[in-house]
């Protein structure tokens, strides 16, 4: 079996041997010119002159683009229509790309960008999500989805308790910085190599830039140096603004973005005040939720209406609620545009539900797990998420359940609140928590997927589809799926870079949708060969096309064999078409866009951890020591590779709740844009017990690839338990008397904070 | 004075001269060698993408660290034996590391991995005891977004306590001749030049003939006027 089997990635031994080609590698093509990209160091404001003179007659220039230059459109925005690649007059964050410097070295680029001479006039800059609530700056209206009559059901529970949870962003870092290189073609077509996880879009971009169709643009990518989301929209700036630079030229054009500009220039994560108001029984089983979502969307709208959409689909996380009422607001500031990142909105409505339950858990003394098993998904339950999907595959308690065992759960918080009756300094916490997130794109119609394979006479295989390697481990995953169809050895099929010319129309490699959509393609093109080899070699021995085997490389039927590449030459001099191209769409989904009703997922992805942390009451200082994880993955393609998933989204998630912390000046300036002050985790930073487990019932109840589950984002919010814990810790610190909001990223600044809003009681 | 510097790239003897002495290490692999292994993550030294092993001679005795390249300027070179990812091996011949970075599953995106490589090698060539705490320690300067670590700590585990000695210290050996050692340096661009004093005495005339010179020794600050 090739499926189901722990493959190393098919790049891991030419990675660790530094022959891996990421886009900067690729030997550079004859003069070679190289792009800076300057930015607006204003909020908000009008350009009133620019006068780029002293910038286009310094040394090695070779031309200065600004919006006047496009022939196009003056826009790469994903389908907004509001995103300039260059300010037009107008600038609305810091770090705003204004204009662009191509020269003969980055060096000289960046050299000559300077001598910029800039009027601005400036305007009133809304930063803060409260200051675009003052000011109602929105980038689209507030939406509203509503289960049942919460604000009655509230008003009549026993109990009620109400809260607010102040929720960070976060910066991708992925360690590939964004960059792109154009090269000119034949009859002004652009060839566009991009580290883009969409390479259609920048493919669609890049025409409507240039006043070109799609036919003219061609975009490919081999791999990414990680991606996170970060690389779904925001890659066009850099893809677009070369590529016209290979127009105005006639020259290779190469844009690579330093460190600090990337951090200044492009997206990030969503951050979100969360207010609730739950009303409640006497065992904690939650009557009515009212939650207000509020996220700072940046300048443009770019993916903030379906991101935000997926906060208001999460804030159930694994919980049946009753009755629900959520508002989602989403706020437009002079600051940069946040975007798409592993979650994509998930992770802020989950954490502010998990709040709640360890909320209710408290006033009632009770531990938050119970209250968690008694509000879960599953039998007794309406299992009616707010939306009007029915979750059919309620396996959350199971899986809380069973983590509770393994990991020791209630003794070790017992043993924890027996230290922390004596330990004066150090407090512990711990909590458990699920994690249910839906998959599919909410966007219906990208829920779609093409492939190509060309099986070549000598039986070597040529594997193509419309999904994006960016580390997850995608392109080993389908080349098993292929390899398992025709029953070969991995290493006789050819893993190939990304192409729009190769298939056409793709959607972004996102919603942790790759494997699903792209392996299901693959196999669609892969059976309709298989097919016509079990036809041929049919017919070559007389017998029944049922009679036909494909096994370890060879083809059995009647007494008689073949190896795979005999037969694929024998196929070929009979001239039967070894090449195909495969399609998938995701069965079952209908949703309605207006009312947010309806079915927007295929399935759910489960899973829960269990954390333990450590905090220094004093300084606020925390470690987490321990943490336990049991995830769903479906039948596992390839467990090796989910775990990495698992672990990975484990500890960024971690980061985002704990040490990542993006800091913003009055005047709107990132003060967090390198790693020198925005600070990931390092080694340091994981756990010295960690033990993850794939679940072993895991089966998609859905028709997925080989019934494995989509893997990619949901073990991020795994690390909600990080939170719970260091609040949990939180409390302890004045023995459990009293509760204090903390918010994310909870630093030990936030910490200390917390520990001392308690004291001041 | 001697106008070149001398070093060793992978196990052979390089002389170069009229370098831009604000060249970094990095840029002269990927620009000039083609070495394209060692990358670029922020160019301030903090991710440790660009990590090389830089080995020295020490009372006849060798040192190896890990270092980033970012922010390290070609002529810092002179004397030393440079090893990279590639030159520590390849597919078809990989080094034990490299071989188990990929078995363990320890890359992902991979564009961190051939840093963590090299700390890795620098850890081995240091042979202490393979404990989670002298790993940590090897690794702090390396930043990895994708894995979370454990896979990495699985490989460094499993490395086997055995020295590392460089295969090709007979090179760095050969390198120290009578004039690369007891001769100071100079490389220059258009408008830098770069001074490689081997004693005090050079040092200080040197410092007499050009009163307002940068002096430059581990260069973490210096190298950040250029790269930023």
């Amino acid at each position: 079996m090739s499926v189901h089997k722990s493959v190393p990635h098919d790049s891991a031994l030419k990675q660790a041997c530094g022959t891996a080609q990421y886009l900067d590698d690729i030997p550079e093509p004859k003069a070679l010119l190289h792009m800076y990209i300057a930015m607006s160091s204003e909020a908000h404001a009008q350009i009133k002159s620019m006068d780029l003179s002293a910038v286009k007659n310094a040394r090695g220039v070779a031309c200065v683009l600004t919006a006047k230059d496009i022939p196009g459109h003056n826009d790469i925005s994903p389908f907004g229509g509001d995103d300039p690649l260059f300010a037009d007059g107008l600038v609305e964050y810091v770090g705003q790309p204004i204009f662009a410097v191509v020269a003969t070295t980055r060096e000289l680029a960046t050299r000559a960008a300077k001598l910029a001479k800039i009027d601005y006039a400036p305007l009133p800059a809304i930063i803060t999500i409260g200051q675009a609530r003052d000011a109602e700056l929105v980038i689209e209206p507030a939406k509203t989805m509503a289960k049942g009559d919460a604000p009655k059901a509230i008003k009549s529970a026993p109990h009620r308790i109400e809260g607010k949870l102040v929720i960070g962003g976060q910066d991708h870092f992925y360690l590939e910085g964004m960059i792109a290189m154009s090269l000119p073609m034949d009859d002004g077509d652009v060839h566009v190599y991009s580290s883009t996880q969409n390479p259609t879009e920048i493919q669609h971009v890049v025409a409507h830039v240039l006043g070109r169709t799609q036919k003219d643009v061609t975009v490919e990518v081999r791999r990414m140096g990680g991606a996170f989301g970060g690389k779904e929209t925001q890659p066009a700036i850099m893809a677009a603004a070369s590529a016209l630079a290979v127009v105005k030229t006639g020259q290779a054009v190469k844009c690579r973005l330093d460190r600090d500009d990337d951090m200044k220039m492009t997206g990030k994560r969503h951050d979100f005040i969360y207010c609730y108001e739950c009303g409640y029984d006497e065992t904690g089983r939650i009557m009515g939720l009212k939650v207000v979502l509020e996220s700072r969307c940046g300048r443009s709208k770019d993916l903030s209406g379906p991101i935000n959409d997926r906060a208001m689909f999460h804030t159930d996380n694994a919980y049946d609620l009753p009755t629900a009422h959520i508002t989602s607001h989403r706020y437009k500031t002079h600051t940069v545009s946040n975007t798409a990142f592993r979650g994509f909105g998930g992770p802020q409505g989950m954490l502010g539900i998990e709040k709640v339950i360890e909320d209710i858990a408290f006033s009632l003394n009770k531990d938050p797990l119970d209250v968690r098993l008694l509000n879960a998904y599953g039998e007794g339950q309406t299992n009616n998420t707010p939306y009007g999907q029915t979750v059919e595959d309620a396996v959350i308690k199971e899986i809380l359940e069973a983590l509770a065992q393994t990991s020791d759960y209630r003794k070790r918080r017992a043993e924890i609140r027996s230290f922390n009756k004596t330990s004066k300094i150090l407090r512990k916490g711990i909590a458990i928590t699920p994690v249910k997130f839906g998959i599919s794109f909410t966007k219906t119609h990208l829920n779609q997927a093409g492939a190509l394979i060309h099986v070549y006479a000598d039986g070597s295989v040529h594997l193509n589809h419309g999904g994006t390697e960016m580390g997850q481990g995608l392109f080993i995953k389908v080349a098993q799926v292929v390899a398992e169809e025709f029953k070969i050895p991995l290493a006789q099929i050819k893993i190939s870079a990304t192409r729009t010319d190769k298939v056409p129309n793709t959607s972004a490699t996102a919603a942790s949708s790759g494997t699903d959509l792209n392996g299901m393609a693959a196999l669609n093109a892969a059976r309709k060969i298989k097919l016509r080899l079990i036809a041929h070699a049919a017919k070559k021995w007389g017998c029944a096309e049922t009679e036909i085997q494909f096994e370890g490389g060879h083809i059995y039927g009647t007494g008689q064999s073949i190896s795979f590449a005999d037969l694929t030459l024998s196929a070929y001099e009979a001239r039967i078409q070894l090449s195909a191209t495969g399609f998938y769409k995701t069965p079952k989904i209908r949703y309605n866009p207006a009312t947010l009703m309806g079915n927007p997922f295929y399935y759910f992805a489960y899973g829960a951890a269990v954390s333990e942390v450590i905090i220094d009451t004093l300084t606020g200082e925390n470690k987490t020591t321990r943490v336990d994880i049991l995830h769903d993955c479906g039948k596992s393609l390839n467990p090796a590779i989910d775990l990495g998933q698992i672990e990975g989204g484990f500890i960024q998630g971690m980061g985002w709740l704990t040490c990542e912390e993006l800091v913003y000046g009055t005047d709107g300036h990132l003060k967090t844009h390198a790693p020198s002050t925005y600070k990931i985790p390092t080694i340091g930073d994981r756990p010295k017990i960690m033990n993850i487990a794939i679940w072993d019932k895991g089966r998609n109840r859905e028709a997925t690839i080989y019934r494995s589950k989509a893997v990619g984002e949901p073990p991020f919010m795994l690390a909600n338990s990080v939170h719970c814990a260091l609040a949990d810790a939180v409390c302890a610190a004045r023995d459990y008397k009293s509760r204090a909001a903390l918010n994310t990223p909870a630093t030990p600044e936030e910490i200390l904070r917390a520990v001392m809003s308690i004291s001041n009681v | 004075m001697r106008d070149y510097i001398q070093f060793v790239l992978d196990g052979e003897i390089v002389t170069e001269s009229r370098l831009d002495p604000t060249m970094t290490v990095l840029q002269y692999l990927r620009e000039r060698r083609m070495k394209t292994g060692t990358k670029e993550g922020c160019a301030e030294g903090d991710c440790g993408a660009c990590t090389v092993v830089l080995d020295e001679l020490v009372d006849g005795k060798i040192r190896s660290r890990a270092v980033n390249t970012c922010i390290l300027f070609i002529g810092t070179l002179d004397g030393k034996e440079l090893r990279t990812v590639e030159g520590i091996g390849t597919p078809d011949t990989p080094n034990k590391i490299q071989e188990l970075v990929a078995d363990k599953h320890a890359s992902q995106c991979g564009f961190c991995t051939p840093g963590i490589v090299m700390s890795l090698v620098a850890l081995q060539t240091d042979d202490l005891p393979r404990t989670r705490d002298n790993i940590d320690e090897a690794l702090a300067g390396n930043l990895c977004r994708c894995t979370g670590y454990g896979p990495i700590i699985d490989a460094a585990m499993a490395m086997g306590g055995e020295a590392g000695i460089p295969d090709n210290a007979q090179a760095l050996k050969a390198l120290q001749h009578g004039e690369l050692v007891k001769l100071s340096a100079n490389i220059y661009g258009t408008d830098k030049r770069f001074f490689i004093p081997k004693t005090v005495i050079q040092l200080a005339k040197l410092l007499g003939e050009y009163p307002k010179t940068t002096l430059l020794a581990g260069g973490t600050d210096i190298g950040l006027w250029v790269t930023k």
